[in-house]
């Protein structure tokens, strides 16, 4: 008996019900799962002794890993994969909630908080999706991707438990998948470099404050995999986002940047 | 052999241990050596040694392989276990390419998956331990590689520089595919200078299946280690040498005893055991894996080899540069020579050296007669407007420049010359069509010049 998880077109893998890379697939891309055994290459794992686990694909072993390391292995190499399998689209660094009819990036540098962001905003807008967000080229629409958002360990305390990974260059993670999850494709209505800090008496107060077109531009182009070479119509994309409305979300609170992130996006 | 660096000692002792084999007499030497003198191999600087493990891309086999209860110290390992995570998480899409791009190119009659992926495959654990920069696969010959080109183009392939075309004379033809951020080399021959068409026709009739990715084809034991013997002092200078010797060793050490008369019996049959004896004979030096091969008189490329395992390489260095510089200008006589030991003497080593100077001292004394009025043009590049301001993309370098105001002008400007015009006179005329200064325009040009967005012409 097989699970199976269709990621992209042609990206798509097997595991055997019950084993410990279907449970960790299962938690990172709840989303992706499909009913109906498709034709997609064999992962495996194999036991080596004191808790090491060898990754294979279609019997070629791939890498070891430890077993408390193997879901965010697996959620970076299928990600590679994806990302570099899907033409058409520019795969930016980013996060994304819907609000409304239209789609809202959160975008910034590791440690922002936009993953935390789009979880917990998850609970009231359909979330999108975490780590990657696919814009396609010809129309500048979002092709969600909504594996579970990443957590990292500045933000367990907020969010509900779940099982403790150990990634070797990010640190501890854990994966929440937000209840209201959508793969709808939408239109992009703004842009949002969140930055958390912590609640006390020194914090600034929420700050929603407007970013020039340039100033975005820039920003893209540096949180875009692959830059500019991927397609030479990357640049066309980014032009048209960063002709979008975009703010730098200054926040100590999900309640509180919800409530600027609606005045902001209010009709 | 000349003196192994210690540290270097200390990391060949390593890896021979990781690897499984015996290790060589020269690694040993220069560790009873360092130990005489009172400095114990087992703890050489680390920040050399760990220096001396990029510069042969040995990190992912290190930090794959090394335990906890290494002698380490916490951050070497760290930084050794997140360089094997990193290149771990791209094996699984490269494995997956490798597959659709053979199911591609079998209605060409397949292809031999060769070097990194082979090996990886067939002599360490995983993939995860073996960096490999490129896809190599052989192709039954220029036919086959012409429609392969032509097929790989659907999948997103395209020949890496413009004057590679299916008709080209080279051994083999990297395409690349900027969504994949991939070359694949389509390869119709082993090495440059060309095998015999029966060498050819053997390693097609000995090439094994391997059981994996649903069957792909590798060359045989023999050859794969023929292969990387030959290979591995190919590029003694740039290459990842340690790296090359000790997967030869590898290679060789996993050889039967028919395979090892198979090995040595092509060799020869082949013409290809001065070169492969080489490399099989340092391998042996260094890490104990079998020689296989009578040592012939050192060739030009070994030479270099034990020039580089010998000395502390630095290629930021004036020392390391002018060593690259001899080295390199010598290895390009002896490929025009044909000869592996063209060159070697002392004398020809002096009228190397002097040649790699008198380059120099004539590329600079031309730099500076010629040095008159510089001509500016655009740089190849993509812009577009982004509210006032315009997005440059310069394609040479990949830098993006965000360019305003006078700077706007000055590109346009540029970009809209017919031919390179003097500086003074885009001076001029940026002057008044912005309504500023010729000092300020002459500012603004210097600028873009310095971020590669106007280019000096010839």
């Amino acid at each position: 008996m097989e699970r199976a998880w269709q990621l992209a077109p042609g990206v798509a893998v097997r595991t055997a019900v019950g084993s410990v890379e279907a449970d960790a697939l299962a938690e990172v891309f709840p989303a992706f799962e499909v009913a109906e055994v498709v034709a997609g290459a064999r992962l495996a794992t194999e036991a080596l002794g004191d808790g090491a686990l060898r990754v294979s694909l279609d019997g070629l072993a791939l890498f070891t890993a430890a077993d408390d390391e193997l879901a965010p292995a697996l959620e970076a190499a299928l990600l590679g994969w994806v990302v570099r399998t899907r033409g058409g689209v520019v795969p930016l660094h980013a996060s994304a909630v819907a609000v409304g009819a239209r789609a809202v990036l959160f975008l910034g540098d590791k440690g922002s908080g936009k993953s935390t962001l789009a979880a917990q905003l998850g609970a009231a807008w359909p979330y999108l999706g975490d780590e990657v967000a696919f814009v396609r080229i010809t129309d500048n629409v979002l092709e969600p991707f909504p594996k579970a958002a990443t957590i990292k360990a500045g933000a367990f305390a907020v969010m509900p438990a779940s099982r403790d990974w150990r990634d070797p260059v990010r640190g501890p993670v854990r994966y929440h998948a937000p209840a209201l999850s959508s793969r709808a494709e939408l239109p992009i209505g703004a842009l949002v470099w969140p930055q958390w800090s912590a609640p006390s008496p020194a914090a600034l107060s929420p700050e929603l404050a407007p970013l020039a077109p340039d100033e975005m531009a820039v920003r893209l182009i540096r949180q875009s995999f692959g830059g500019l070479e991927r397609d030479p119509r990357t640049l066309d994309t980014i032009a048209a986002l960063a002709a979008l409305p975009g703010f730098e979300l200054r926040y100590t609170s999900t309640a509180q940047a919800r409530v600027a992130l609606e005045q902001a996006l209010a009709p | 052999m000349r003196r192994l660096d210690p540290v270097l000692a200390a990391l060949v002792v390593c890896l021979a241990i990781l690897a499984g084999l015996p290790g060589g007499a020269a690694a040993r030497r220069a560790e009873t050596r360092a130990r005489r003198a009172g400095r114990e191999v087992t703890a050489p600087a680390w920040s050399r040694w760990l220096e001396l493990v990029h510069e042969h891309d040995l990190a992912p086999f290190l930090g794959a392989r090394l335990e906890r209860g290494d002698p380490l110290p916490a951050d070497v390992r760290h930084e050794l276990r997140a360089a094997h995570t990193l290149w771990a998480h791209e094996t699984m899409f490269r494995a997956a390419e490798l597959r659709a791009v053979l199911d591609v190119l079998a209605p060409v009659g397949g292809a031999i998956v060769l070097k990194g992926p082979a090996v990886a495959a067939t002599s360490y654990a995983d993939l995860g331990e073996r960096r490999s920069s490129d896809l190599d696969l052989l192709v039954r010959d220029r036919d086959a590689r012409r429609r392969a080109v032509a097929l790989l183009a659907a999948r997103g392939y395209s020949p890496k520089h413009a004057h590679d075309d299916d008709d080209t004379a080279a051994h083999d033809l990297g395409l690349v595919s900027p969504v994949a951020d991939l070359e694949v080399d389509l390869h119709v021959d082993l090495w440059r200078a060309g095998l015999p068409a029966a060498a050819i026709e053997d390693l097609w009739a000995t090439r094994r299946e391997l059981p994996v990715l649903g069957g792909i084809a590798v060359l045989d034991p023999p050859w794969q280690a023929l292969h990387a013997a030959v290979h591995a002092l190919a590029d003694p200078i740039g290459s990842p040498l340690l790296r090359n010797l000790l997967e030869t060793g590898m290679l060789a050490a996993r050889l039967g005893t028919d395979d090892r008369a198979a090995l040595v019996d092509r060799a020869r049959r082949f013409g290809l055991a001065d070169r492969a004896a080489r490399a099989l004979g340092l391998a042996h030096q260094l890490f104990g894996s079998p020689a296989l091969l009578p040592t012939p008189r050192p060739g030009a490329r070994e030479l270099w080899a034990r020039q580089r395992l010998g000395w502390r390489y630095d290629d930021e260095s004036v020392i390391g540069r002018t060593r690259a510089h001899v080295a390199e200008y010598h290895l390009r006589r002896l490929d025009a020579a044909g000869d592996a030991r063209a060159g070697l003497g002392v004398g020809a080593l002096v009228r190397t050296l002097g040649a790699v100077a008198a380059g120099h001292v004539v590329r600079r004394v031309a730099a500076g007669v010629s040095r008159g009025e510089p001509r500016l043009a655009a740089a190849s590049a993509t812009a577009r407007a982004i509210g006032d301001a315009l997005l440059v993309h310069v394609h040479a370098t990949g830098d993006v420049h965000v360019l305003r105001d006078d700077a706007v002008a000055a590109w346009q400007l540029v970009a809209a010359l017919d031919a390179p015009a003097a500086h003074a006179q885009l001076r001029d005329r940026l002057a008044a069509a912005a309504g500023i200064t010729p000092h300020r325009a002459a500012a603004v040009l210097d600028a873009l010049s310095d971020a590669g967005v106007v280019v000096e012409s010839a």
